[in-house]
């Protein structure tokens, strides 16, 4: 299955889509695809099978994204704390992400012609070699694209993602890059993975799970969280279509509480600071150096 | 011509919602008044009804959090909730708001919960009094309520949450200068640990959002990884039975850590 499908929407879906994309769509929208497996036991199919329909809902619904006009998606694909389950079910599921960012790479005009930047936020050294290979090449491929960005959190945790910011960071100090009184609120989000992203809008989580397990606490003091009961793979346009329009009918609070985050962290954010810009930039081509490493690689 | 017909048919839903929700939430506060007004239960047997049920209970949150939405504070019904969590047996008990109004307060919001609920003062224990991995229950005698534990309670605003993270980074920096830990020995341990020390709760199980947007409003970024989310419409005239619905959705939540 493709990751950029055409059309599936009927004429009513279609119309239906259109008059939620008049009232303002978010700008970022993170979802926590829970439900692939209680799915696959439902449907009396193997695990795999729950885990293909769920990847096969991800391309539908970055379609209806596309759609409605909502220019970043930010999924959680695998969270580190997945690699507990057996290794049978882990084999699988690399195997089923090597297939898909294969998939991807051959694709590779398409995602170019709609402009898709693939970034993938997350501790990849835990990740298989070849893997990471496929990753890297995806990312490298799709780094200048602006059209639209899709994150895939992959090995990933929140709290993973701030304890390496907070090492790097102190090192930077301890090599006496920066000092200890430049590191702020504004300078930690910038050593985070998703430091290129603006905060999501609008968090969906399926399954009826009420938490959020680990994914992105730190951008989502400001958003509007929608949990839905549906289960991952039965995940519908209608479900989508609600959950914007959920956010459309708050989004008077959720400007009100950025404005008051943003004028405390006014506050306390120096002014522009070179020493802590080159910090920065120091620390993104590192990133970058590792990526192009892992792209590079043979085995 | 067909986006404005779009627009003005998304308009005309969005005033229908708003119209129907506002309906709903007059019945509801309506029907509030009528039942508080004929209110046959005495505070005493509320509590027995929350000690009875919570028996029946397979788990139930040592750590509750209210975080106050986009609403008004209500200190006469955070009170209410503090006694209801004492008969539920909460250990820890957080109220938080962004804005700092409720840490602003906290005097004036002690001094009503003192006046109302005299008798079971002697359970709440407020702010940093306590050490932060202290989790004792301590079994109360006092007016033969001898199955109330004493709770715990503080205050958080925004600035508890990332300001935390950031204060957790300037000590790492000053520790790893004092050559009293290495860079290399920094992991998620370390770092929830001096996390605990500066907030003095342990992480809370269940947050409860008060007001008609669910968010996190900035709780706590580090601590509410696995903390159930349950929304309820306001914290204004909140009744036991709104209490209980909680600690049942609470109840119902499994949680698998990854697996």
């Amino acid at each position: 299955m493709s990751w950029l499908r055409e059309n599936t929407l009927n004429w009513i879906q279609y119309v239906c889509l259109k008059v939620v994309k008049s009232g303002g769509v978010p700008n970022h929208v993170a979802f926590i695809m829970d439900g692939n497996r209680r799915f696959a036991k439902k449907n009396n199919v193997a695990k795999v099978e729950g885990h293909t329909k769920g990847f096969d809902k991800l391309a539908e619904t970055l379609q209806w994204c596309l759609d409605l006009g909502i220019p970043e998606v930010t999924v959680y694909a695998f969270s580190i704390e997945n690699f507990k389950r057996s290794t049978e079910e882990v084999n699988e599921l690399m195997d089923l992400a090597r297939d898909k960012f294969k998939r991807l790479l051959d694709e590779r005009e398409k995602l170019m012609d709609h402009g898709v930047s693939v970034r993938v936020i997350g501790n990849l050294a835990l990740l298989p070699e070849d893997l990471r290979q496929l990753m890297s090449e995806a990312m490298i491929l799709t780094k200048d694209n602006n059209k639209a960005f899709l994150n895939i959190a992959f090995a990933y945790t929140s709290r993973d993602e701030i304890t390496s910011a907070i090492k790097s960071l102190v090192a930077g100090v301890e090599k006496k890059i920066i000092l200890p009184e430049d590191i702020s609120k504004h300078v930690i989000s910038q050593c985070l993975y998703t430091n290129k992203s603006p905060n999501p809008d609008l968090l969906i989580r399926t399954s009826g799970e009420i938490r959020l397990s680990d994914f992105l606490l730190w951008q989502t003091s400001s958003t509007c969280v929608y949990f839905s009961k549906v289960l991952w793979p039965e995940f519908s346009v209608w479900h989508m279509l609600t959950a914007v329009f959920h956010y459309q009918r708050n989004r008077q609070n959720i400007v009100r509480l950025k404005n008051f985050e943003e004028s405390c962290s006014l506050e306390s954010c120096s002014l522009e600071n070179h020493q802590v810009d080159l910090f920065l930039e120091d620390l993104h081509s590192q990133r970058q150096m590792f990526m192009e490493k892992a792209r590079q690689a043979k085995y | 011509m067909l986006r404005v017909l779009y627009r003005i048919i998304w308009t005309f839903i969005y005033l229908l919602c708003s119209f129907v929700d506002f309906v709903k939430s007059m019945t509801v506060s309506l029907h509030k008044k009528y039942t508080n007004y004929y209110k046959t239960l005495r505070l005493e047997d509320e509590l027995k009804l929350i000690t009875q049920a919570v028996k029946h209970m397979d788990k139930t949150p040592s750590h509750i959090v209210f975080v106050i939405g986009n609403e008004n504070i209500s200190f006469r019904d955070l009170g209410n909730v503090i006694v209801w969590c004492i008969a539920a047996g909460v250990s820890f008990i957080s109220f938080y708001d962004f804005e700092g109004e409720l840490k602003k307060e906290e005097a004036h919001f002690r001094s009503i919960v003192s006046e109302v609920h005299k008798k079971y003062s002697g359970y709440i224990v407020w702010g940093n009094k306590y050490p932060a991995n202290g989790v004792q229950n301590i079994n109360g005698t006092k007016n033969g309520m001898d199955f109330l534990r004493k709770v715990k309670v503080k205050m958080f605003s925004l600035t508890d949450g990332k300001e935390n993270i950031v204060k957790v980074t300037h000590e790492l920096c000053k520790s790893v200068k004092e050559n009293i830990l290495n860079v290399s020995d920094i992991n998620q341990d370390v770092i929830d640990r001096m996390i605990g020390v500066h907030s003095g709760v342990p992480d809370p199980d269940l947050a409860v959002l008060c007001g008609s947007l669910c968010c996190t409003y900035g709780l706590l970024p580090w601590q509410i990884r696995v903390t159930e989310f349950v929304q309820v419409h306001s914290h204004h005239n909140m009744s036991f039975e709104d209490f209980l619905c909680v600690l049942y959705k609470y109840n119902k939540c499994e949680q698998r850590f990854g697996k």
